[in-house]
């Protein structure tokens, strides 16, 4: 794609450089977008910071719950996303109800900047908890407690130990939420407007009408070379923060053991958090159960009634879809990731941080443009695979891989290297070490990460929309498809789908906590 | 750090991922087995997001001729046919509906088709056909308008164009991005159709004064702006056929919207069908354009895809909220230049 828009008429032309570089509209689209990522990830590593703490300093009953809620809407399909804050802050949402039953006046939040701010918090909070809160639940308690006795109260022992400690971790995944926001495209474009569109979207823009397809390769090479940037920042404080030997066992304590000041900081986080993740929701699964007020099953029941017509995907042929693609691209994503996990595990220094940065980046690719460019790809011969399921699963398993990459590299930088050396010293010939030592610490991360996979792929839309055929449609697909028809029964439909699909993930991200290996890991 | 593992959960981990992995290389091979890429036989329809037909008719096709039809929907208008031209020579499929009258001087300069004269092209209205520059390359089958939607509730409707740049309809009116949105654009055409190539900017101006809203596409617009379905805004750019579609979904007796602008102002979208260049099945896909022409598939369009048969054809009950008065605005097809138009309207509306 990018060699097609640098050479628009066969031939290969820098005028597109010169008018991009020095167009002010460009320049200032490039600001914004820098400006909006940096508010986006403040935002979210002030929530994120204390949402943490909570979750993995105590242990409450239904906290695993909480966690995996968090992190549904990380993997929801945008569209979903503008539904559910739709359903909550439009002028008939539930919030404005509120207001106006309490006698204020309606107000409106779509189109502003906020919208789009309180989105990428709702999308990247999980991020944030779960980087930041992974290494918290295992930070070395002997530290601080030292601090205390020699003194030091609880504001010092923060400030001079923990936070320290916490910092790569911090700062990996503000990068990381960085990332994200700086290439954000969905939320920006549905939640914004004109006004506000990122780099991301102004590419798409261009890229949709292709007399300006040069404009477009050229702003893309731009935010690129700005995500290898993040990336490589982000991969480099990761390396930071696994020191091997460090971590210990989940160190939560039950709620009953806490002070007034934590009580306080519970009850200023929980509301907050309810608000930014469980509101917007709640918001879709009531829209999906209630019609005029009422409460009904009719949306439910109306997914298995066939249309007749070509564009009714019956649910449950969809559901299967979702499950087989999302199955098929996390075997590959296990292989793939794991394979480069270790890899990078075992490079050295600055090299490793690089080749790390390069694995992540089909994160930073538009989903659009990733099927743009499979479908540009794979057009001849024998290697013609437009039409073909195989296609929409290479697609998922690109954009799963790296999660299953970040989980092995967390726990194999963490991992004890005196184990295989024993082993080896010991007698061991590699592949055995390889099977009885190295594998068995592996497999729990790469569970992990698996599960993580499959719940991207689950959600994935943007390049299964290109690439999809009615025979083989998945959930998002037919949330779309219900979403294109006037009618409530339509949005009702797309809404109850939402749901079905929300459900599918919390109970997947649920299996990973009772995998997740002593909460080492980033995911 | 010791890394102790519980030796009881090893072997029941062990059956647990042996289970998943099967699972997942099963799914891997279900997949794989589908096929890389359509059989020999098919007939492949490239089509766009909004194509819609009953099953009955494709299955009468399919027994008609003895082969399988696969859709392909490729994205709204405009992607579907900058994949079309991205593919030329090689394309994703045999046939392809959707293309109109505002992008076909781009698919025909990009050497997209291959020519065939349908059977009942002599049926087809002349001035219909010209919106094609009368060419072989395509073959019209159905048409829509877009029009402004008012939602009822919202009180009384502006009656013309210049109603909306008026101060009692500040921050009312919802519109798709024409750059993204085949609404959006097919709306831009009516203001450059009414206004006149010089005079379209100062309305579109005059309209981000009065603090439009421009959304990316159709559902977004409809689904979440539309004061219909809880957004803000009681006007929005959607089809004519809307109001009649909202009847025939929510079996209402009346539509809860209407629409605003008086018909002769409004720009004709013109949807066609060709057989793609270099495509496998020529022979099915000329057999289909001739089948999209026949009454009974012209017959089941307007509760599919919400447009208007081209053949004069009966239509359903509640289809008469959808009356128009049949003379669209003029605009000569011919000195239509969509990228400069949005190239123009991006740098009024996005600066």
């Amino acid at each position: 794609m990018l060699w097609r828009g640098a050479s628009p008429d066969g031939v290969p032309s820098g005028d597109a450089i010169v008018s991009v570089l020095s167009d002010r509209f460009y320049w200032e689209r490039l600001v914004f977008t820098t400006a909006q990522a940096i508010f986006s990830t403040l935002l979210s590593v002030l929530v994120g910071l204390p949402a943490a703490y909570l979750l993995s300093q105590f242990n409450f009953p239904g906290r695993s719950v909480v966690r995996a809620a968090i992190t549904v809407p990380f993997v929801l399909p945008t569209i979903v996303v503008a539904l559910a804050f739709q359903q909550l802050l439009g002028p008939s949402g539930w919030v404005n109800g509120v207001v106006q039953a309490l006698g204020g006046s309606p107000f409106t939040a779509s189109g502003t900047l906020w919208a789009i701010l309180l989105a990428h918090v709702f999308f990247n909070l999980a991020i944030v908890v779960r980087l930041v809160g992974g290494v918290w639940a295992n930070l070395d308690a002997q530290q601080e407690e030292a601090a205390r006795l020699l003194g030091a109260d609880r504001v010092r022992t923060f400030r001079y130990v923990t936070f320290p400690a916490l910092f790569p971790a911090i700062a990996s995944a503000a990068a990381l939420v960085f990332t994200f926001t700086f290439t954000s495209f969905g939320v920006v474009l549905i939640l914004g407007g004109p006004r506000f569109d990122t780099l991301e979207v102004t590419i798409y823009r261009l890229a949709a009408r292709l007399v300006q397809l040069p404009e477009a390769a050229v702003l893309s090479a731009v935010q690129l070379a700005a995500t290898i940037v993040a990336l490589t920042l982000y991969t480099t404080l990761q390396r930071r923060t696994a020191r091997g030997g460090r971590l210990r066992p989940d160190r939560a304590r039950s709620l009953k053991s806490t002070s007034w000041a934590e009580r306080a900081l519970i009850v200023v986080v929980a509301p907050v958090l309810t608000v930014l993740v469980v509101a917007p929701i709640a918001a879709l699964i009531l829209g999906a159960v209630t019609r005029d007020g009422v409460l009904t099953g009719r949306y439910f029941a109306s997914l298995f009634v066939d249309t007749g017509t070509t564009a009714y995907v019956p649910p449950l042929q969809a559901i299967r879809w979702s499950f087989t693609f999302a199955l098929g691209a996390t075997a590959i994503a296990v292989v793939v990731g794991a394979s480069a996990g270790i890899a990078v595990a075992r490079a050295r220094g600055r090299a490793s941080s690089i080749l790390d940065a390069l694995l992540m980046l089909p994160l930073a690719v538009p989903a659009v443009v990733l099927g743009f460019g499979f479908l540009t790809t794979f057009n001849r011969g024998v290697y013609d695979l437009r039409g073909s399921p195989v296609l929409v699963l290479i697609a998922h398993a690109l954009v799963a891989y790296p999660f299953v990459l970040r989980a092995v590299l967390a726990v194999a930088r963490s991992m004890d290297p005196h184990l295989p050396e024993a082993a080896a010293a010991l007698g061991a010939s590699p592949s055995r070490v390889w099977r009885f030592v190295e594998l068995p610490i592996l497999a729990r991360a790469i569970l992990v990460g698996a599960v993580f996979a499959f719940a991207v792929s689950l959600g994935e839309f943007g390049a299964t929309l290109l690439l999809r055929r009615r025979e083989f449609a998945t959930v998002p697909i037919a949330i779309f498809e219900a979403l294109g028809r006037p009618g409530p029964d339509n949005l009702g439909r797309a809404l109850a789908l939402a749901t079905i699909l929300m459900g599918v993930t919390v109970v997947a991200f649920l299996i990973i906590e009772r995998f997740r290996y002593r909460d080492v890991g980033e995911f | 750090m010791s890394i102790t593992i519980a030796p009881s959960s090893r072997p029941r981990r062990r059956r647990f991922s042996a289970a998943l992995l099967s699972i997942c290389v099963t799914a891997l091979l279900s997949v794989a087995a589908c096929g890389g890429g359509d059989g020999s036989g098919a007939l492949v329809l490239i089509t766009h997001d909004s194509f819609s037909a009953t099953d009955e008719i494709i299955a009468r096709f399919e027994r008609e001729h003895g082969v399988k039809v696969r859709i392909v929907q490729a994205g709204d208008a405009n992607v579907l046919v900058n994949r079309a031209i991205l593919a030329a020579g090689n394309p994703e499929g045999d046939v392809l509906f959707g293309i109109d009258n505002l992008s076909f001087g781009r698919a025909a300069r990009a050497n997209v088709f291959s020519t065939y004269r349908a059977q009942r092209r002599g049926e087809i209205p002349a001035d219909i056909r010209k919106q094609f520059a009368d060419s072989d390359l395509v073959t019209p089958v159905d048409f829509g308008y877009v029009n402004l939607n008012f939602d009822k509730a919202a009180g009384t409707p502006p009656a013309t164009f210049d109603d909306l740049i008026q101060v009692p309809w500040k921050g009312k009116l919802v519109v798709e991005n024409p750059a993204t949105s085949s609404p959006g654009l097919q709306f831009l055409a009516s203001t450059v159709a009414h206004f006149g190539e010089g005079d379209w900017q100062a309305y579109w101006r005059a309209l981000k004064a009065n603090d439009v809203a421009v959304v990316e596409g159709w559902t977004e617009a409809y689904q979440t702006r539309f004061s219909l379905y809880g957004g803000d805004r009681p006007l929005v750019v959607s089809y004519t056929t809307s109001p009649a579609a909202e009847v025939f979904f929510g079996k209402l007796t009346e539509p809860p919207t209407l629409n605003v602008i008086p018909n002769d102002q409004l720009f004709r979208q013109v949807e066609a069908a060709g057989v793609l260049r270099g495509a496998k099945n020529e022979r099915a896909a000329r057999a289909f354009i001739d089948f999209m022409l026949t009454d009974e598939f012209q017959e089941q369009i307007p509760e599919t895809m919400f447009v208007y048969p081209i053949m004069p054809v009966p239509t359903p009950e509640w289809w008469r909220f959808a009356a128009v008065d049949v003379r669209p605005a003029v605009l000569d097809v011919s000195t239509v230049d969509v990228e400069r138009w949005i190239k123009e309207w991006t740098a009024i509306m996005e600066r």
